[in-house]
C-alpha cells in the first residue's frame, strides 16, 4: 500500500471540514474568558507578593 | 487589540479545515473534538505573538495543533491509539461513503498518537526533517518510526484485505 495515494483523501477531508460552520462569537467568548482569567491570576499574584512584602516589613525582617 | 482579534478570527476561519481535521482524527466524540478545537485555538492565540513568520502559517498551525493534542493526550489518556482495525472499520463504515477517505481514516485511527501526526504531516508534503522539527523529535526517530509505520500498515492492510476476500 502506498501512503502517497492517500494525499488526495487528506485534502478532501480538510475540505469537508472547512465546510463546517464557523462560529466566530464562540471563539471571541473563548478569548475573552481566557484574558479575564489570565488577568485575575496576575492580580492575585501581585496581591500575594504585596502581602509577603508587607508581612516582612511589619515583622522587621 | 480588536484588530488583532479580528485578524486572529480570519486566520482561524481560513485554516479551520486543518484544525478540525486534526481534532477528528484524534477524537471520536463530538464533545472531545470540540474541546480539542478550543484548546488549539487558545494555544494559537497565546503563541501568536511568538510567531515570527519564518515558516508558513499552516506549518505553525500544524505545530501548535499537533503538539497541543499530543500533550493533552499524554495528560488525560483518552487515547484511541492502536484501535483494532476491525472496530475502526466498523465505526467508519457508517460514517463515510468515499473509499479513499474511509481508508485514510481507517489507517490513521489504527495508529499510535505520535504516528498519526507523522502520517498526517507526510500527507501534507513535509519531509522527515520538517516533521521532526514540528513534532520536536529527532530526524532519525522520525525516519525509524516512519519505516515502522509503513511496514505495520502494509501488514495490517494486506491482512485486512485478505480477510475480507
Amino acid at each position: 500500500m502506498q501512503l502517497n495515494n492517500l494525499e488526495s483523501a487528506w485534502k478532501q477531508l480538510k475540505l469537508m471540514n472547512t465546510m463546517e460552520p464557523f462560529d466566530s462569537n464562540a471563539i471571541l467568548t473563548l478569548l475573552e474568558t481566557e484574558s479575564q482569567s489570565s488577568s485575575k491570576f496576575h492580580r492575585m499574584m501581585i496581591n500575594l507578593i504585596m502581602v509577603i512584602v508587607i508581612t516582612i516589613i511589619c515583622t522587621g525582617g | 487589540m480588536e484588530l488583532e482579534k479580528h485578524r486572529f478570527l480570519e486566520l482561524i476561519n481560513d485554516n479551520r479545515g486543518i484544525i478540525r481535521s486534526l481534532c477528528k482524527i484524534y477524537y471520536i466524540s463530538q464533545a472531545d473534538q470540540e474541546d480539542a478545537f478550543q484548546d488549539i485555538v487558545l494555544q494559537l492565540w497565546k503563541s501568536m505573538g511568538s510567531f515570527q513568520g519564518k515558516s508558513e502559517i499552516s506549518t505553525w498551525i500544524y505545530r501548535v495543533g499537533l503538539n497541543t493534542i499530543l500533550s493533552q493526550k499524554r495528560k488525560d489518556k483518552k487515547s484511541i491509539e492502536a484501535e483494532p482495525i476491525d472496530s475502526a472499520h466498523h465505526i467508519l463504515q457508517s460514517a463515510m461513503a468515499d473509499d479513499q477517505l474511509e481508508l485514510l481514516q481507517l489507517i490513521i485511527r489504527s495508529l499510535k498518537d505520535i504516528d498519526k501526526a507523522i502520517v498526517v504531516l507526510y500527507l501534507e508534503g513535509y519531509r522527515n526533517k520538517e516533521i521532526a522539527e514540528i513534532l520536536k523529535l529527532s530526524p532519525t526517530n522520525v525516519a525509524t518510526r516512519f519505516n515502522r509505520i509503513k511496514s505495520q500498515l502494509k501488514l495490517k492492510f494486506n491482512t485486512s484485505t485478505h480477510a475480507t476476500k
